[in-house]
């Protein structure tokens, strides 16, 4: 009876703090705090295709997930097929696949002094305190203190 | 327990469906960058037909298998993935790497050409 109540109790207090933090997490990307501007692009600021294919992946298989788990009784975690997993691999192994393309002809353009195309950031989102102009500024700033106070 | 089991399921669900909306939102609304999608990144930098035909595949291949799962009668396990699919993705994923390595020795031969023809004019020059 006193296990059961614990249980419960840990369950209870569990739940409330994943709630919380659930709509805390959704708040924050509302706001714009949470920056989902580029999660679908790479590091020279274009959208990678991988990427995209990863998040649809990623959503479809969670509610999936979420809907057999749910629609069993009592809930139970199914049993993934390794369909699904060699789906995630196949499409995990061809965005390594193409970051190493990718990277071998930046390199090779960059050896050729002629480095590859890069994209101005796109600030989309509602600006937030503490953006990247700010931070890079408090950056200067505080580079140019210690410089000073080294040559001194 | 059911009241806790019932809690976690709405949390969870609105967790999945709070995520989901917001960044189909913005993605639709165009809040989320979308430049060069269906560029190819490696080669001249325009419109590529193998990014496009991996976008249709992928983005089919999610809807079927939605309705799959929405569909099946056995819920202790996850649908099965017909291998036809498998093997119609593993075919894209090849053609979209396929038009990568293309575009990028495409692009290491130009480099080293005008290197080539670099050196060469001065010489014919002098």
């Amino acid at each position: 009876m006193t296990v059961t109540l614990l249980g419960l109790v840990i369950g209870w207090i569990l739940t409330g703090f994943l709630g919380v933090l659930a709509v805390m997490i959704l708040i924050k990307i509302w706001k714009g705090d949470i920056d989902l501007n580029y999660i679908i692009s790479d590091e020279n600021g274009w959208a990678s295709l991988s990427r995209f294919q990863f998040l649809i992946f990623t959503f479809v298989v969670s509610m999936s997930l979420f809907y057999l788990i749910v629609a069993n009784a009592p809930p139970k975690y199914p049993i993934i097929p390794s369909e699904i997993l060699a789906l995630l691999g196949i499409s995990g192994g061809s965005y390594v696949l193409s970051k190493g393309i990718q990277n071998s002809r930046d390199v090779s353009m960059t050896a050729a002094g002629a480095p590859p195309e890069q994209k101005d950031p796109k600030i989309t989102n509602t600006p937030v305190a503490g953006t990247a102009e700010t931070t890079d500024t408090k950056t200067t700033t505080q580079t140019t203190v210690d410089l000073s106070k080294t040559t001194t | 327990m059911e009241a806790l089991a019932t809690a976690l399921r709405y949390e969870t669900l609105a967790l999945l469906i709070g995520l989901i909306s917001i960044i189909g939102y913005r993605l639709l609304i165009g809040k989320i960058n979308t430049d060069g999608l269906l560029k190819d990144k490696t080669g001249d930098g325009k419109f590529s037909p193998g990014r496009l035909q991996m976008l249709v595949t992928t983005l089919s291949i999610a809807l079927y298998y939605l309705l799959m799962v929405m569909k099946t009668t056995e819920t202790g396990r996850l649908p099965d993935m017909p291998t036809e699919f498998l093997v119609a993705l593993g075919g894209s994923h090849a053609i979209y790497l396929g038009g990568k390595v293309h575009g990028m020795l495409a692009n290491k031969l130009k480099i080293t050409l005008s290197q080539v023809m670099g050196k060469t004019k001065p010489e014919n020059g002098g």
